[in-house]
């Protein structure tokens, strides 16, 4: 009986530490391929990262809240080689888009369209931290709910051998226009509009499925039917429909290419020029790769130093 | 122990707990303002065989007003072929390195505008290392096609390289980007090749015709788009992009119909995660 009494206690204090240990272990920093660029780490110059009370708002507003993040860096939470990190990064990038006039759309707009928390743009949704959707996601949405960020848009590239066609990308502009196309898919369903892509290949569009969507043109600053111009705050929630020529409307694919279009050219002094170049590059790739229907324009000039 | 003091030690507990996990509701009011401040100017690095590294640390890293410096310090050594050498010995798609610093690699290469930079830059468009999505579709079914909703990163890589070709505008350079307006698998870099080649020719009537003879003939219409950048007349943009679809009125867009009832979602749960907090390397 004493041997069962102090059996029974071995086995609730080993339980116990099993418990600590299983608690730690799901708290342990263990998300993708981890890392930071130079250039990744160069953006944070610009801004404080490590500013807990702006992080508080950036995690909040932006709904980065899952506990899928619990192991993706949340307690490390300006250490640009985790996801998290990279994603109040990213979020930082938005918040220091251009405000120039003869823009495609403002900072303001952008910002406000990408938040999660609800917004003119779209009702509350949430970030989740995903390692892996499958082959060949970097992100996916389940309109109206929640946004999954994958890792391809997390990894560092530093490793030997990186995968044909995603060379671990991590890369700081196109993660910051992917939370803007993901969460136009948001606004999509807000506003009564399917939010799915198109398969792929089709048309102009060179990608796989659910890869493709319309281009509808407009240029920067161009007028709207309202007396309005698109370069104005306020200006990308508008949905002036006006005839089948004169459309103003944005699809996911478009609103991402725009906003690197943006960055690109009118990048304010504090984003590092490797991100305005990578936003020229990426943001070029998407108006020849993902739209059904020819994009009509290129971003910046094909030069070695734009 | 008296009820009171154990309910007391309950909501202790309980408070502690919260404390420790962080339930406390934050307000979420308006946009966050994240301050900026510009970015410092770094000391330039002088470009030689030995210093590629670091030269492209710098560049990886700068503010764009130090641009100039980049240029002048690359055109103190655009003859010395083993500076070529040395920065393309860095050209890679099994060790990028970073997608950053193989663009920039690939600029230093263009703004040498060095001849001998033209083969290794000419391995890159066409290597077999880095599949683009169209020869990786080729070798699927169309039924197993790959997803690829993820950026095709051998294609942006490789419109770099075309870019860089065009703009050492040699004779052989220039063959080499008109055999690419029509011959190269990537639907983006073939579209790269015709926008980098009209370019470096200015945009002339005679470099469209050129172009438009080498181009597929469905690809042949976007021969001339207009470029969006700072030197651009915004007017003149305006009428390109609508004459663009005014011509080829095929390429409008359907009209988006409204299809759904929005979907309610879940609204956002109960936060789930713990508090941010930042580890012992914070700055």
């Amino acid at each position: 009986m004493k041997n069962s009494k102090r059996f029974v206690g071995n086995f609730v204090i080993a339980s116990a530490i099993a418990g600590i240990v299983l608690l730690a272990t799901g708290i342990v920093v263990h998300a993708c391929t981890d890392g930071a660029t130079a250039t990744e780490v160069s953006f944070t110059q610009a801004w404080q990262p490590c500013d807990l009370n702006l992080i508080d708002q950036l995690w909040q507003g932006w709904g980065v809240t899952d506990d899928s993040w619990n192991p993706a860096g949340i307690s490390d939470a300006c250490n640009e080689a985790l996801p998290f990190a990279k994603v109040m990064n990213a979020i930082a990038l938005i918040g220091g888009a251009p405000t120039v006039p003869g823009i495609f759309h403002q900072r303001g707009d952008y910002y406000l369209e990408s938040r999660a928390n609800q917004t003119p743009y779209h009702a509350d949704v949430y970030l989740r931290f995903i390692e892996n959707n499958g082959p060949g996601v970097e992100a996916l949405s389940e309109a109206g709910d929640h946004t999954d960020l994958d890792c391809p848009i997390f990894n560092y590239p530093g490793v030997a051998t990186p995968n044909p066609g995603n060379p671990n990308a991590e890369m700081l502009a196109e993660r910051s226009a992917v939370l803007v196309h993901e969460m136009w898919h948001h606004w999509q369903n807000a506003n009564g509009y399917d939010s799915s892509h198109m398969d792929g290949p089709r048309g102009s569009c060179h990608a796989g499925a659910g890869a493709c969507d319309w281009f509808y043109p407009h240029a920067p600053g161009s007028a709207l039917p309202d007396g309005t111009t698109s370069d104005q705050l306020g200006s990308l929630n508008k949905t002036n429909v006006v005839n089948g020529v004169g459309l103003y409307f944005h699809s996911p694919y478009q609103i991402m290419a725009e906003f690197e279009g943006d960055v690109a050219i009118y990048g304010p002094a504090f984003i590092p020029f490797a991100i305005r170049q990578e936003a020229q590059n990426v943001g070029n790739y998407h108006l020849s790769t993902n739209f059904v229907n020819g994009a009509g324009f290129t971003i910046g000039n094909p030069v070695p130093f734009p | 122990m008296r009820p009171s003091i154990v309910r007391f030690v309950q909501i202790l507990l309980v408070g502690m707990l919260c404390f420790a996990i962080g339930c406390e509701k934050k307000e979420v009011g308006k946009l966050p303002n994240v301050p900026f401040v510009p970015l410092p100017k770094q000391a330039p690095v002088p470009l030689d065989p030995s210093s590629v590294e670091k030269f492209v640390d710098w560049v990886s890293t700068m503010p764009s007003s130090q641009i100039g410096d980049v240029k002048a310090h690359i055109a103190l050594v655009n003859a010395d072929p083993k500076v070529v050498d040395a920065v393309a010995s860095r050209l890679s798609f099994r060790n990028i390195g970073s997608y950053e610093r193989q663009l920039i690699y690939m600029s230093i290469l263009g703004e040498m505008k060095n001849e001998k930079a033209l083969g290794p830059l000419q391995d890159y468009l066409f290597s077999r290392e880095c599949p683009v999505f169209e020869e990786q579709a080729a070798l699927h079914s169309a039924s197993s096609a790959p997803k690829m909703s993820i950026l095709d990163a051998c294609a942006g890589l490789k419109s770099q390289a075309i870019n860089m070709i065009a703009y050492i505008n040699s004779g052989a350079a220039k063959a080499v980007v008109l055999k690419t307006v029509g011959g190269h698998a990537s639907r983006t870099v073939r579209l790269s090749a015709m926008n980098a080649y009209l370019y470096n020719n200015g945009d002339s009537p005679e470099a469209i015709a050129t172009v438009r003879q080498h181009a597929r003939p469905d690809e042949a219409k976007f021969v001339g788009l207009p470029r969006f950048s700072s030197d651009t007349n915004p007017k003149d943009f305006a009428a390109r992009l609508a004459n663009f679809y005014a011509r080829y009125p095929e390429e409008i867009p359907p009209q988006p119909k409204p299809v759904l009832q929005p979907k309610p979602g879940k609204g956002k749960p109960a936060r789930m995660s713990i508090t941010p907090t930042v580890g012992p390397g914070a700055r």
